[in-house]
């Protein structure tokens, strides 16, 4: 399995972070569960355009 | 320092606030600040803003700015007037009252579409919270008075009040997604779905529906999973009619709404 580039801070696991609506297609919408299911888009969505600061590269 | 200046167009002109979502600071985590804005929300799982509406004209809010001793000084108002003392107002009130008690933080939308945070403050996070500043009912002397009751809660901070950009974290319908129709015969199939998402209320019912038109819906023919909830689920589809093609999408239902899956398309077998 390819490691992802980012990975949730442990303090954030487990909390909901609501965004502006992504502009890719993703049954959350604009909700994510920050848990190991998010994928490696939800997680750069959150890391690069965001700027989300419960994300940090690994 | 310099004046930049700024030009503003008419319709940015209307004024008054529209609605007022609030959370207790226990079960906000942060916002998130992107330069001048916060453009997300971080909530403690499973919690979410409660929305509460006005009566046109009946809802301010206030930004004063003083400096006391060298200091700068801003204080946040928002202030109600609930007009009437009916059932359901009084219950919103005493809602606000009693959750005041513990802080709040509030996102104001106001008649522009813009969305305000009151309570949150990035030089002091969750420190200066909305707390009650007071309720005042008064009842009118004449039958053409009005009656109702005056609430102001506020906040002393030392920063404004920052645009808020993201989603407001309130109660959703559910996200769901279709599985393709598998197993099919020419009068029954296999269909499924995954609800990925309750928003925050229980899921009551998930299955799939169908029809020979395109978009169907819950009126039309379906089929319920066993039991409601997030996750994969699958149904059988029976009853339909030979060589037919037939129109398919997962739906989840929770006491927000209903909401479908992308459509899925099938032909069932001579």
């Amino acid at each position: 399995m390819k490691k992802s580039k980012y990975r949730i801070k442990p303090e954030y696991l487990g909390k909901d972070v609501y965004t502006a609506k992504p502009e890719y297609d993703r049954p959350g919408g604009a909700k994510f569960k920050l848990d190991k299911n998010l994928s490696e888009t939800d997680l750069a969505f959150l890391f690069e355009v965001v700027g989300y600061e419960g994300i940090e590269r690994s | 320092m310099s004046l930049t200046g700024f030009t503003r167009t008419c319709s940015l002109a209307s004024g008054g606030m529209k609605k007022f979502y609030a959370a207790i600071v226990a079960d906000v985590t942060s916002f998130t600040l992107n330069s001048t804005y916060y453009n997300a929300c971080t909530m403690v799982a499973g919690k979410v803003f409660k929305e509460f509406q006005f009566d046109r004209d009946t809802f301010e809010l206030k930004e004063t700015e003083t400096i006391e001793n060298g200091c700068k000084k801003i204080v946040h108002s928002v202030e109600f007037y609930i007009s009437k003392m009916s059932a359901d107002s009084r219950a919103a009130l005493n809602e606000i009252i009693d959750a005041s008690a513990c802080g709040l933080i509030a996102i104001v939308e106001d008649n522009n579409g813009t969305k305000w945070t009151v309570g949150y403050s990035q030089s002091h996070l969750k420190d200066r919270a909305l707390s009650l500043k007071g309720a005042n009912s008064t009842s009118g002397k004449k039958l053409t008075d009005q009656n109702g009751t005056t609430i102001t809660l506020e906040s002393e901070d030392t920063d404004k009040m920052r645009i808020y950009s993201a989603t407001v974290p309130v109660t959703n319908t559910p996200a769901v997604t279709s599985d393709a129709i598998t197993d099919i015969t020419s009068s029954t199939a296999t269909g499924g779905g995954n609800v990925t998402d309750d928003g925050e209320l229980t899921v009551t019912e998930r299955g799939v529906c169908w029809s020979t038109h395109a978009t169907p819906t819950t009126s039309d023919s379906k089929q319920a999973a066993v039991a409601g909830g997030e996750g994969t689920f699958t149904v059988s589809l029976t009853s339909l009619s030979a060589e037919t093609a037939y129109h398919a999408r997962a739906y989840a239902i929770n006491s927000a709404g209903t909401s479908y899956g992308a459509e899925v398309e099938f032909e069932t077998t001579a």
